[in-house]
């Protein structure tokens, strides 16, 4: 059940980064006094697939159903599910995500070879935990992935306006990984402490 | 003729498929492939990658994966690349000093790359895969800050012994890589940790009630890993005669492959240790014979990914059945 919910919000994950630079057309343009703040309409498809996957995990059966399997594979198969349908679902709907990344990602950067988002699988996932989703399944919500993104976003967009060189930039979202799961994983070990449950994954 | 009973165990599948592999090769080029001088260039290739997959391997083996590895890799390079183009050192000391200086830089620097991260994975608690990313960042972005991502070149030349040197006829490369698989070989099957490690990776609690200190073990197992990772580091800017960032990043999955394809269970416990030693043969001869048919690395992926698929397949279907050859009893 590992990675469920790691890999689950991938293309969502990529484009807000769309938003935050340059669009060929913009949808709104804002006078700031250093310069203009477009924004692009990427975030039309961003926005809709966003409410459409909020409305699918928490208002629909199937919804419901990937969090169970991802809390309890073995609880679900008893509740009378067909895990093996619940899988296909979730991994056609992730590369359907996929299929809508591509297309805004080609629309955006006009030119493409296959490996040139190799490598940010790892920023991906950064922000889904970020964004409070386990990597062993059954806890992650899409505001709180969007949330992780912006964070993700923010941090690699101002790094750059502070002065620093994008060299610092995974020092510091590696180091900012490594400090939020910590403090995720010791609240958990309390929690497990108390509750006498010895070793979780 | 007698009914005869076959175990098909994962390593039984992993030496049919090498065998299957080995004999498409003989088809294909013959003799241009099978000679002594293709086998001792493979010999040098396989150096650095090897020490990877050890290092998966054994971070598998509990259970977790270590995705840090190249990243530490490259940092370990990057120290020790630091000692070897020391003008003060190198003018201070004679240079079998300034590279045995540098070699114990780069093993020490994998040494406490692979503790911090049996630390963050052991001691706090955090899952192995984001802890390693984690890690992997910190690694990647702190030697980017070191070099600033320019390479560093100009060894001295008695160095590069250390990746392109023979001794008696083999290449020096694969002559560590044998003595390292040796020895980790050995202390995985006569060791109390190899023990532990074993119990852990299959039932962590289990381990935990018979008195097994766990945070030791999975310490212990990731700094052993940090300390190949290092050697690795030695032998990949001696092949390469510089160290920068990002080298190697495709060495990543690869390692992932070879440890997964040699019967290393990803859910941790189980796994033949020289099996990975056949995987790593297995994947530098394909990618040998790749370069020779001119196969782009794209199509190279395509190919691993496929293979990796296959072999997984064959594991979780095949894997602990019996097959009956000859006259059924």
């Amino acid at each position: 059940m590992t990675l469920i919910f790691g890999t689950k919000f991938v293309p969502v994950g990529d484009m807000p980064k769309s938003i935050v630079w340059f669009g060929t057309e913009q949808l709104l343009t804002l006078k700031m006094p250093n310069g203009e703040a477009r924004l692009t309409w990427f975030v039309i498809p961003m926005v809709i697939i966003v409410v459409f996957t909020w409305f699918v995990l928490n208002r629909m059966l199937i919804g419901r159903t990937v969090y169970a399997l991802g809390n309890s594979r073995e609880a679900t198969e008893r509740a009378g599910v067909s895990v093996w349908k619940t899988q296909a679902f979730i991994y056609t709907y992730v590369g359907m995500l996929s299929g809508f990344m591509g297309i805004v990602y080609t629309a955006h950067v006009r030119s493409l070879n296959p490996i040139s988002l190799v490598g940010d699988e790892l920023f991906v996932i950064t922000a889904v935990v970020l964004g409070g989703a386990k990597l062993t399944g059954g806890v992650g919500t899409v505001s709180g992935t969007v949330l992780g993104v912006l964070i993700i976003t923010t941090l690699q967009t101002t790094l750059i306006l502070i002065g620093l060189s994008s060299s610092w930039m995974r020092f510091f979202i590696g180091s900012i990984l490594i400090i939020s799961v910590s403090i995720m994983a010791i609240r958990a070990n309390r929690e497990n402490l108390r509750n006498l449950i010895f070793y979780s994954e | 003729m007698q009914a005869r009973t076959i175990h098909l165990s994962k390593i039984f599948l992993l030496l049919s498929a090498f065998f299957i592999v080995a004999a498409l090769i003989y088809i294909a080029f013959g003799t241009r492939f099978y000679n002594s001088r293709n086998f001792i260039s493979m010999g040098f290739q396989i150096g650095e990658f090897a020490f990877l997959c050890m290092a998966m391997a054994i971070a598998m083996l509990t259970g977790g994966i270590d995705l840090s590895v190249v990243s530490n890799m490259n940092l370990a390079g990057i120290f020790a690349a630091y000692v070897l183009t020391n003008e003060a050192l190198l003018a201070g000391t004679s240079t079998v000093n300034v590279i045995l200086l540098a070699v114990a830089v780069a093993l020490l620097s994998g040494l406490i790359g692979g503790i911090l991260n049996g630390l963050i994975i052991a001691k706090i608690g955090v899952h192995s895969v984001l802890a390693t990313i984690g890690t992997m960042m910190l690694f990647a972005g702190f030697g980017m800050i070191l070099t600033g991502g320019r390479g560093i070149v100009g060894f001295p030349d008695e160095f590069s012994f250390v990746g392109n040197g023979k001794l008696l006829g083999l290449p020096f490369p694969f002559l560590v890589v044998l003595i390292a698989f040796a020895i980790v070989g050995f202390i995985l099957k006569r060791s109390n940790w190899g023990h532990s490690l074993y119990l852990f990776g299959s039932n962590p609690i289990a381990s935990r009630f018979s008195g097994i200190n766990n945070a030791r073990t999975i310490i212990i197992t990731y700094a052993i890993g940090g300390f190949l990772t290092g050697i690795s580091a030695l032998i990949m800017i001696s092949r390469t005669n510089s160290a920068r960032v990002g080298y190697g990043e495709s060495y990543l999955l690869q390692a992932i492959v070879v440890a997964v394809m040699g019967t290393m269970d990803p859910r941790g416990g189980s796994g033949k240790f020289s099996g990975i030693l056949i995987s790593v043969i297995l994947l530098q001869m394909l990618s040998s014979a790749f370069t020779r048919l001119g196969i782009t690395p794209f199509a190279r992926g395509l190919v691993y990914g496929s293979i990796l698929l296959l072999i997984i397949i064959a594991y979780e279907t095949l894997s602990g059945r019996k097959i009956t050859i000859g006259k059924r009893a």
